[in-house]
């Protein structure tokens, strides 16, 4: 038995299987998914682990373990999103930790979620005294969200009355040297266009293009993979 | 339809990883003549009862070829311990039939043909 052979087989079914599997599972970011989601990613990884290393019971075993856990998930994805009750009871719903600025002590002693843990999540989201919050809300994937007293709150341009011109977003129409034509297509220009501009530019080629891209007012935004080391970076 | 096409490739790449992973009966089973493994273990049984010393050694060394073939075949879908279980029972039985033991050498192959039947579990 050939065992570096197997576990390469091993190994290729494993990360094909976990790659496949998530995909079919969703779009979610790690930061958004609640405690319960992030154990049960660890499991499902764990488990595609030990198909690949673990020879000591078929991989067909820990496969159909593996399959078992991604459909649950699945099961269970389904039903918080058609049972509003049954995501309450999953994943729990969001506390409010702080009310009016007083801090609900009780509520954080049910919640296990201590005073430091707080100053911190508040100094995540760029404050540092604690007596500009108004309202704190611990969401269930464990990040705080922060209502600032009015006082304290960023003033904007519609504050300020000001008028402000339509942004959108850039398109990349250069990326890693290679001209993506289809955004180049929405964006209603062409390669010749996007070469001239490179020409103005001094760049001979797309090739030595890193990134471009390209916004609603048609204003480029060039980087190349020439980087000016000779300047000092302070 | 491209919906349908992004979807066939993964389906059919979860085929192929099932049909390794759950392929054990029918790929243990003889693709030639000297893959047999069931037909040598039948030999050497014949072998052993008539008491042809000679004979069941080179019916042996046969058997021992015949489960290397299968082994690379079994070894992606069979678990490790099952393997071990039967080379040990192969290094048993050529001791067995070394030592001219008859009993010991019928024992010894029902044992390998239990643990062939168990193969796939």
């Amino acid at each position: 038995m050939n065992e570096g052979l197997v576990v390469m087989v091993r190994g290729i079914i494993g990360f094909f299987t976990l790659l496949i599997f998530a995909r079919f599972l969703g779009k979610q970011q790690l930061s958004q998914l609640t405690l319960f989601e992030y154990i049960m990613g660890i499991t499902i990884g764990s488990t595609a682990a030990t198909l690949t290393t673990d020879l000591s019971s078929s991989a067909w075993s820990h496969w159909m373990g593996l399959f078992v856990w991604t459909a649950l998930v699945y099961l269970l994805q389904l039903l918080t999103m058609k049972y509003p009750k049954i995501m309450n009871y999953v994943n729990g719903h969001p506390e409010l930790i702080i009310v009016n600025g007083k801090i609900m002590e009780e509520k954080m002693k049910t919640l296990r979620y201590n005073i430091s843990d707080l100053l911190e999540q508040l100094r995540v989201n760029n404050i540092f005294d604690i007596s500009q919050v108004e309202f704190a809300v611990l969401e269930t994937n464990g990040q705080l969200t922060v209502l600032k007293k009015s006082q304290f709150q960023t003033v904007t341009a519609q504050d300020l009355k000001l008028d402000t011109k339509y942004t959108g977003i850039a398109h990349d129409i250069i990326l890693n040297g290679i001209i993506i034509e289809e955004n180049l297509k929405k964006v209603q220009l062409d390669q010749a266009w996007l070469v001239g501009e490179l020409k103005k530019r001094n760049i001979n080629s797309p090739v030595e293009v890193h990134l471009a891209t390209i916004n609603v007012a048609g204003e480029l935004y060039i980087d190349l993979y020439r980087d000016y080391t000779s300047q000092e970076i302070h | 339809m491209k919906k349908i096409k992004k979807l066939i490739f993964p389906i059919l790449i979860l085929c192929v990883f099932i049909t390794l992973m759950t392929s054990v009966s029918w790929i243990k089973q003889p693709m030639s003549e000297k893959d047999d493994v069931m037909k040598y273990v039948e030999w050497i049984e014949q072998d052993v009862k008539v008491e042809d010393w000679q004979q069941a050694k080179e019916h042996m060394d046969q058997l021992k070829k015949a489960w290397e073939i299968v082994l690379f075949r079994v070894q992606f879908s069979s678990n490790q311990e099952r393997i071990f279980q039967i080379e040990t029972g192969l290094a048993l039985l050529k001791g067995d039939i070394i030592a001219q033991d008859q009993s010991l050498s019928i024992i010894e192959l029902e044992t390998i043909r239990n643990y062939w039947e168990q193969l796939e579990n």
